[in-house]
């Protein structure tokens, strides 16, 4: 008899597959032994979360993503890039290099249905909400947007969703 | 909506129709209506003891003592003709004859005839299509495939969608047809379909535009329905966006080079490239020194870095001339110093040897620490070219159209994977289409109507009540004196 414990890794290991995800800043190191250097960062995968504030359905990124070993240039990614994520048999995420396509834009449009009636259907739609994740290095001419000179320091991150400023590392 | 038919029947008319089979004959020529007087063919209907259709099968038994001569055979066509109006009601290619008994005084069979699209050919062969660039009209692409697949223009009916190619080039490979033609579709918000006389058409998945049939009173002859699972509640379609994304890496090195020179050569040009299949984009690039190659005794070179194109910079090393002239010139003194004599003295009256002058030989002596000066003098430097490097990718983005009004426990989502999107408007407008199909469709429903030939799957029909159904599928009962009647399977809209 297989144990829950058992079907559980069995579903991980069947669901092993890759990517792609883009990078919200600039990879810095995770772990160290004192000798060899994990690197890891906040990877954007395109999928949402219920926000516990709001009860709204937001996309969140994957925090702190270890940069799998021998790939010096994924050390050196900006905000923004794609990326290539691999998971494990144990169900981790690991970032194993560059990609072709990262995730975009992610709209949501409200639509009322209502129950069938007589003539056409009445829906109507609301407005569509932009709740993608978007990370840019902030340019030098925008740095006294966010706040008094040199509150913000030159190479600043600036992390939005949709057209929200959630956050400037 | 089959607009080619002509006449409905009467509200309380009887069925009187033909079964005919074919040994040779076309779909093009069912579709252009050369089969519809029956002329040629071999009428099964004396023998026919149950007759009916559905819009993609056909299902009759036949009985008989000695009037057939062999069984029908599958991959022939059979049609049934409205003998009121003279028209073919519904065509199919015979799949599988079964229940074969022979008795005394009686052989029955039974036989499943299908639509064409139903054949492996269309649903099981795999297939390339040609590869398309961006801008190609996908109604183009559509009818390439069932020009493939042998249908001629009379029974292509594919008008322009007003979608287009959106990426760099497009190749459908290794799918069949009907999955190509699915994929095609998509975009468009139509499902292929195959009508009763074989001809390709799509047909809209929009629930909310207007009726395209509308019944008259008395016509509803009854309804029933069913609610199945919960309802799709979400729909999300994931889209490659046709523009390109920009997308930059720290700054760093992307190359270096180790460079000599001296008296031996005046110009040196070495290519950098940003990577070792020369694929790699890089901007705002420059030239950082690690030891300069003037870093010896004496100056040699100047060192210029340019920029030639987004994949690769030049380094350029130009002789300082001075050590190659010295050389020169030092070899060409060694040469006319080697014939200046020594002198020599010779004391008056002979006596011992006297130590010879060497008048050409120190001169001669200064050309070789020249040469050697000059051999000294080569350069070694070191370089390292840094920049920014880019690239150019797709983003993948997602347009999500949901049910504002349902609790987080109903919740329901459907993701779909699209190459196919032009832009977001494009997106938002398809999404939205889908969650009122996938969500309306589970209310399923089935409704009997006085027979209307011109119903066809992916109808809209208004009901006299003023209620609508979309059609999905239909089922009519053609036994001898049997009423009329039409049976309609789709959901409410």
């Amino acid at each position: 008899m297989i144990g829950v414990g058992e079907i559980a890794r069995r579903k991980i290991t069947d669901a092993k597959d890759e990517i792609d995800g883009k990078t919200l800043g600039k990879p810095a190191l995770l772990v160290s032994d004192g000798l060899n250097s994990t690197y890891g960062v906040d990877v954007d995968i395109g999928v949402k979360k219920i926000d516990t504030n709001t009860a709204d359905e937001v996309v969140v990124p994957l925090r702190n993503v270890p940069i799998a070993a021998g790939n010096n240039e994924l050390i050196y990614a900006d905000a923004g890039a794609p990326v290539r994520l691999r998971r494990s048999v144990t169900g981790q995420w690991e970032i194993i290099g560059f990609a072709k396509r990262f995730p975009g834009t992610y709209t949501r449009v409200p639509v009322h249905i209502p129950a069938p009636t007589l003539g056409p259907l009445p829906y109507t739609s609301g407005d569509p909400t932009p709740i993608g994740l978007r990370a840019y290095r902030i340019p030098y001419g925008e740095l006294s947007d966010f706040g008094a000179y040199g509150s913000v320091p030159y190479g600043a991150i600036a992390i939005y969703r949709g057209d929200t400023l959630i956050e400037v590392r | 909506m089959r607009v080619d038919w002509v006449g409905l029947p009467a509200l309380d008319a009887k069925r009187d129709v033909s079964l005919y089979y074919w040994e040779d004959a076309t779909w093009a020529q069912c579709a252009t209506g050369e089969l519809d007087s029956g002329a040629g063919a071999l009428d099964l209907s004396p023998l026919v003891v149950s007759l009916s259709h559905t819009a993609r099968e056909m299902q009759f038994v036949l009985r008989w003592n000695h009037e057939l001569t062999e069984l029908p055979q599958p991959g022939r066509i059979v049609t049934i003709r409205d003998n009121t109006t003279g028209q073919t009601l519904f065509a199919a290619q015979i799949d599988a004859v079964n229940s074969i008994v022979e008795q005394r005084g009686m052989r029955s069979c039974s036989a499943t005839a299908r639509v064409r699209e139903a054949a492996p050919w269309w649903r099981v062969t795999r297939w390339n299509t040609d590869d398309y660039p961006a801008g190609t009209e996908i109604a183009v692409i559509v009818t390439d495939v069932l020009t493939a697949m042998g249908l001629t223009e009379a029974e292509i009916n594919v008008p322009p969608f007003g979608r287009w190619v959106p990426q760099s080039s497009m190749q459908l490979g290794g799918i069949p047809a009907w999955q190509m033609l699915q994929t095609l579709l998509f975009p468009t918000a139509c499902d292929p379909f195959v009508d009763a006389l074989g001809r390709f058409k799509p047909i809209s998945r929009d629930v909310v535009r207007d009726a395209d049939v509308t019944l008259p009173d008395g016509h509803l002859l009854g309804m029933s329905g069913s609610k199945a699972s919960p309802p799709v509640t979400s729909v999300v379609i994931k889209w490659v966006d046709r523009l390109l994304s920009r997308y930059e890496q720290q700054d760093q090195v992307l190359g270096a080079k180790t460079l000599s020179t001296g008296f031996f050569q005046f110009a040196l040009t070495e290519k950098v490239w940003w990577s070792d299949d020369r694929m790699q984009r890089a901007a705002s690039t420059y030239l950082k020194t690690l030891q300069d190659i003037n870093s010896g005794l004496l100056p040699v070179a100047n060192v210029k870095y340019d920029e030639v194109d987004e994949f690769h910079g030049r380094l350029r090393l130009s002789s300082l001339v001075w050590d190659s002239a010295l050389v020169t010139v030092a070899f060409a003194a060694m040469l006319a110093l080697s014939a200046t004599p020594d002198t020599v003295t010779v004391p008056p009256g002979g006596g011992a040897a006297i130590p010879v002058m060497p008048s050409g030989r120190t001169p001669q002596m200064g050309a070789v620490g020249a040469i050697m000066l000059a051999m000294m003098s080569q350069g070694t430097g070191n370089y390292e070219v840094w920049g920014t490097p880019y690239d150019y990718v797709h983003a993948v983005n997602k347009t999500e159209a949901y049910n504002d009004a349902v609790r987080s426990e109903e919740r329901r989502e459907e993701e779909i994977e699209t190459d196919w999107i032009w832009d977001e408007a494009h997106a938002q407008q398809l999404a939205i289409i889908e969650l009122l199909y996938r969500s309306l469709a589970e209310r399923a429903c089935t409704v009997d109507v006085a027979d209307d030939p011109r119903i066809e799957p992916g109808d809209v029909v208004a009901l006299p009540s003023g209620e609508r159904i979309y059609v999905t599928d239909y089922s009519r009962n053609l036994d001898r004196g049997s009423d009329a009647t039409l049976s309609l399977r789709g959901f409410a809209v």
